[in-house]
């Protein structure tokens, strides 16, 4: 169980949150006019504009689009991880998310599919783990 | 030959000022910042009476503290550009633009901070109070932070491994970026890492910090302060220097400007934006630069500029940056004071104030000989970009 980072999201990245652990699964929002996945959440649609939104489960299949491997961190929460790899996850509905790993530096490459799921910290925090796909 | 246009030689640089640049300082930011602003008139040949436009830093310091201190009595003008270190360029086009509206005459452009001392201050120093805010922080808290992606080595990260898993771009490339700074930082006596060559295999032996950035690809924190003074380019004909005249400059922002990862090409930069709107003002080429000054708070990031510029494709410039072609002597002389990478960081105020020496052939051991014309970039916060192309002369 990892412990809760200081993060106190406000407006959408708030209502994201809150989405994604209530249905336990990472939760994307998504133009009911135009079918648009947005993240991070935006009061108007890229696409059109558009002001109805939902935040909806995604389906979780995702490749990496690109990643890092931290070997210095002065935080108490990482310093004692390094190196550890950090992923910038595509999910198949559209948009990326940041996502941590129990994947090592050697088994991460761009393009590769993962699968995401989430950790729900408290009702306003979740992270995202990203694990190799089946 | 293309046609200039808009604020094509609208106003010159006519005063520069610098405080630093140091690891470790008993001087207060407002302290550096108006040292580095007196300084600037003075060199313009001015009394702070003259100046009546101020274009303050993002941060740390405002304009009406440094017009009450410098006792300015009738300030006409201030505008603030928030992009971090994109903002001294983004200063300048404003000063410009300010100066050719007929909204003011002599325009101060100052910025400064303790990078140093405020990550490690000495025992006895009161608490550092001053801050700056930038709305990417939310993004930054909300979505980064929490994965262990403190801060801009952590959060570049993200688009710069992307950049070299992708494109295949050598460290050697951004290597050459770290030699050539570092290198030129020798001939200054204002750098910070004057007295500490660097070798490519010294450079390839640093550690990483965060993958593909090693220690050898950040720029060093340093506390300093730097300013420039901005005039018509009609009135910069009778002051003391060489004016140095605004040919050209744009801003940029990625799409979208407040995040990363979600950009449809995470790579595009907001340089790749403004650079052609430059060119196209000033009417002139990239291959006509005499020198490049470019924002290197990281090498990788320099790359990617320099790319963004036109001098090579997506993930090419390994090849222009080789053989010494951005060193001393080289066609493509880049950061010819040691830039952020081995000067120290000014937020790029340094890198104007620069081709400023340059341009007055007044550069000393680092003069890019008879040099005509050269461009100054800026890169802030989530990949802003802006770009000045300043020549010799009204």
């Amino acid at each position: 169980m990892s412990t809760k980072p200081k993060v106190q999201p406000d407006d959408l990245d708030l209502a994201f949150y809150q989405a994604t652990a209530e249905a336990r699964r990472l939760c994307l929002q998504h133009c009911e006019d135009c079918g648009q996945w947005t993240h991070p959440a935006r009061y108007y649609c890229p696409a059109c504009s558009s002001e109805n939104f939902t935040f909806k489960p995604t389906n979780g299949e995702a490749e990496i689009h690109s990643f890092t491997v931290s070997h210095f961190s002065v935080e108490t929460a990482w310093k004692d991880l390094v190196p550890y790899v950090v992923i910038v996850a595509e999910t198949q509905e559209g948009p990326r998310v940041v996502a941590r790993t129990d994947l090592t530096p050697e088994e991460v490459e761009i393009g590769q599919k993962i699968r995401l799921r989430v950790e729900v910290i408290d009702p306003e925090f979740s992270y995202v783990w990203a694990e190799a796909a089946a | 030959m293309a046609t200039a246009s808009g604020l094509s030689g609208k106003a010159a640089i006519v005063g520069i000022g610098e405080f630093g640049y140091y690891r470790g300082t008993d001087q207060s930011i407002l302290q550096m910042v108006l040292k580095a602003s007196m300084d600037a008139i003075r060199d313009a040949g001015l009394k702070p009476s003259d100046i009546d436009g101020i274009i303050p830093p993002p941060g740390f310091v405002a304009w009406d503290e440094i017009g009450a201190h410098l006792g300015i009595p009738d300030i006409r003008y201030t505008a603030c550009p928030q992009m971090g270190g994109a903002s001294p360029v983004a200063g300048l086009i404003n000063a410009t633009m300010a100066i050719s509206a007929g909204l003011a005459t002599a325009v101060l452009v100052p910025i400064g901070w303790n990078g140093f001392s405020a990550l490690r201050p000495r025992p006895d120093a009161r608490p550092n109070k001053r801050r700056f805010s930038a709305a990417f922080f939310e993004t930054v808290k909300n979505y980064y932070g929490p994965y262990g992606l403190r801060s801009a080595p952590w959060w570049y990260s993200l688009y710069l491994q992307r950049y070299v898993k992708y494109y295949g771009v050598p460290p050697e490339a951004a290597g050459a970026i770290a030699v050539a700074c570092r290198k030129h930082a020798q001939l200054n006596d204002k750098a910070l890492m004057r007295g500490r060559p660097l070798t490519m295999d010294e450079y390839l032996a640093t550690p990483f910090i965060t993958e593909p950035l090693r220690k050898g690809d950040c720029c060093v924190e340093t506390d300093c302060a730097a300013a420039i003074v901005v005039t018509s380019a009609e009135r910069a004909k009778d002051l003391r220097h060489k004016p140095v005249t605004f040919l050209g400059g744009a801003e940029g922002h990625p799409n979208r400007p407040d995040e990363l990862i979600n950009r449809p090409d995470m790579l595009k930069l907001g340089l790749d934006y403004a650079a052609p709107r430059a060119f196209a003002m000033a009417g002139v080429k990239p291959q006509d630069m005499d020198f490049l000054q470019i924002y290197d708070c990281f090498t990788y990031v320099a790359l990617l500029e320099l790319e963004a510029l036109g001098y090579a494709e997506r993930g090419g410039a390994a090849d222009f940056v080789k053989d010494g072609n951005i060193e001393l002597g080289g066609k493509y002389p880049l950061n010819t004071h040691g830039g952020l990478m081995s000067q120290g960081h000014c937020w790029g105020m340094n890198h104007i104030v620069e081709a400023v020496r340059q341009l007055r052939h007044d550069a000393g051991q680092a003069q890019v000989a008879d040099c005509e014309i050269g461009l100054v970039t800026g890169y802030g916060d989530l990949g802003d970009g802006t770009i000045a192309i300043l020549g010799r002369g009204a």
